[in-house]
C-alpha cells in the first residue's frame, strides 16, 4: 500500500461540498473546531479526527441511528475475542491480570475500526490518511482499508501472494471482500460473541454453493459423504500462513513493538475445537497463531499462566479457495494420509496440553481407501 | 413616463423575489468564508502548513526499528 504524503492524507475534494448529504453539514458539526477563525492554530482546537470514534452517535449516528445501534459490538470496533482469549489465558492474580490487560490495550486494541476508518479514511493503525480525500465511500476499498489490516494472513492468501500458490478463486471472479462480508456482519449485531465464527450474520459457503448436495451437480457423491463431518476449507484450501511466538514490549525510546519468532506456511486438518449447531463438522482447517506463554514477559512475569486453556492451533478460514487442491485430488490424498493431519508430533512440547482437544489421534484419521 | 417608471420599478422587484426565491441558499453559505474547507482543499496550503508542523515537531516517534515478523 503506498504511503500518503502528510498533505495527501488530509485534502478534502471540493466537489465534496456537493455530496447532497455529508456536503451539506459544516465540518465543525462533526469535527469542531472552529471555521471562522484564519489561523489553523488556534481553528483546530477541540478538533476531532474521527468523530465516530469511539461514540459516533453524535455524529454518524445523527442520521444513520440503526447502524450506530450496534455499532459497540461489531467486533471491529470491539476486538472483543482478544480480550475474551487474553482473559481465559491470564492469569487470575488480578494485579498480574492488570498488568496483562494494560499490554493488551498498549498492544492490541490500536488495530481497531470505525465508521470513519472504513468509509472516509484509511484505518489509523495504518497512518490513516483519508481514502478519496473525504469522499464518503459507501463499499469500503479493499487495498486501502481491509487487507491494510488484515495483510499477513488474508491479503496474501486471496491475492495469491504466498509463493507457488495461487489466488483465491474468488478472486479470480473479481469478488471484493464486501461481497461475501456483507455490512450487516461488520456493523454488528448486538451480540457479545467469544470468537468471529459466533457471529450470525458470518458468511457461509452454502450462502451461495447450496446446489453442491443435489444429486445432479458435479461431485455430488463426495459433497454428500462428507457433509457435516468436514468443514469446506478442508478440501477446498490451499496451504496458508502460520506464526508462532509473537512477543510485545516496548524499546529504549518507548515506543511499542512485536517480534514474531516464526512464520512458516502449512496445511494441517484438526479437530474442530468451536464444535456447535451451526458448525457441526468433526474435522476443521487449523491455523497456529502467534501466541506464546511469555507473549507479555515485558510487562509481567507468568501473565498467561491459564495458557493451556486454549490451543495454539485455532480453526481457520483461510482464503485460498481452490475448486481442486492438493489434498481432494483423489481420496486417498486424504484418507490414510497421517501428515495432512494435526499429529502430535506436529505440535511443540510445551503446547501439547494446550492442543489436546485439536490433535488427531491416529484412531480418528481416515483410513486409506482400498478399491 | 409615469407608467414607464413604475413598470421598471415591478420589474426590479420581480427580479429581487425571483433571486432570492431561486438562488440557492448553499451558494450563499460558500460565500461566507469557510476556513476549513479554504484551506483543506488547497494543496498548496496544505503543503505548506505540513512543512511548518514538521519543523516543529521533528522529534515525532515514527515506529519501533525492533519490530520483526508479520504481525
Amino acid at each position: 500500500m503506498e504511503p500518503l504524503a502528510p498533505h495527501e492524507k488530509v485534502f478534502v475534494d471540493s466537489s465534496f461540498a456537493e455530496d447532497e448529504n455529508h456536503g451539506q453539514l459544516g465540518c465543525e458539526e462533526c469535527h469542531g473546531g472552529n471555521p471562522n477563525d484564519p489561523d489553523w492554530r488556534t481553528a483546530h482546537r477541540g478538533v476531532v479526527r474521527d468523530p465516530s470514534f469511539p461514540d459516533p452517535s453524535k455524529s454518524c449516528g445523527l442520521c444513520h441511528d440503526d447502524i450506530a445501534e450496534h455499532y459497540k459490538s461489531s467486533l471491529h470496533v470491539s476486538l472483543s475475542p482478544f480480550k475474551k482469549t487474553i482473559e481465559t489465558r491470564a492469569n487470575p492474580n488480578k494485579a498480574v491480570y492488570m498488568k496483562v490487560d494494560t499490554a493488551r490495550q498498549v498492544h492490541c486494541t490500536a488495530c481497531h475500526a470505525s465508521c470513519g476508518q472504513c468509509h472516509v479514511s484509511r484505518p489509523d493503525s495504518v497512518g490513516g490518511g483519508f481514502l478519496d480525500s473525504h469522499l464518503f465511500q459507501k463499499r469500503p476499498p479493499v487495498h486501502t482499508v481491509c487487507t491494510a489490516c488484515h495483510g499477513s494472513r488474508i491479503e496474501k492468501e486471496y491475492f495469491g501472494k504466498n509463493k507457488g500458490i495461487p489466488p483465491d478463486i474468488h478472486r479470480q471472479k473479481y469478488f471484493k471482500c464486501s461481497r461475501c462480508h456483507k455490512a450487516v456482519e461488520m456493523h454488528g449485531d448486538g451480540g457479545d460473541y467469544a470468537n468471529r465464527y459466533e457471529v450470525k450474520n458470518v458468511p457461509k459457503c452454502l450462502d451461495c454453493h447450496k446446489a453442491i448436495f443435489d444429486t445432479a451437480s458435479a461431485n455430488a457423491d463426495e459433497h454428500q459423504t462428507h457433509r457435516g463431518k468436514v468443514s469446506c476449507q478442508v478440501c477446498h484450501s490451499m496451504p496458508y500462513k502460520n506464526c508462532s511466538g509473537c512477543h510485545f514490549g516496548k524499546d529504549n525510546k518507548g515506543l511499542k513493538f512485536y517480534k514474531t519468532e516464526r512464520s512458516w506456511i502449512d496445511f494441517k486438518v484438526g479437530l474442530n475445537p468451536l464444535r456447535s449447531e451451526n458448525r457441526p463438522e468433526r474435522f476443521v482447517v487449523v491455523r497456529h497463531v502467534p501466541v506464546d506463554p511469555a507473549s507479555f514477559q515485558y510487562y509481567v512475569k507468568d501473565g498467561l499462566s491459564n495458557f493451556d486453556k486454549l490451543p495454539t492451533w485455532k480453526m481457520a478460514t483461510p482464503h485460498n479457495i481452490r475448486r481442486k487442491t492438493p489434498q481432494n485430488s483423489s481420496c486417498n490424498a486424504c484418507h490414510g494420509n497421517p501428515k495432512l493431519f494435526l499429529r502430535q508430533e506436529d505440535v511443540k512440547p510445551q503446547y501439547l496440553r494446550a492442543n489436546r482437544n485439536v490433535v488427531v489421534p491416529l484412531e480418528l484419521m481416515p483410513k486409506r481407501i482400498e478399491k | 413616463m409615469k407608467t414607464m417608471r413604475s413598470s421598471l420599478i415591478i420589474c426590479f422587484a420581480l427580479a429581487i423575489f425571483l433571486l432570492l426565491v431561486y438562488f440557492p441558499k448553499d451558494t450563499f453559505c460558500a460565500r461566507q468564508e469557510n476556513y476549513c474547507f479554504t484551506c483543506h482543499t488547497s494543496a498548496r496550503k496544505l503543503i505548506q502548513i505540513t512543512r511548518q508542523i514538521s519543523k516543529t515537531h521533528k522529534a515525532r516517534p515514527g515506529a519501533s526499528p525492533e519490530t520483526k515478523g508479520e504481525g
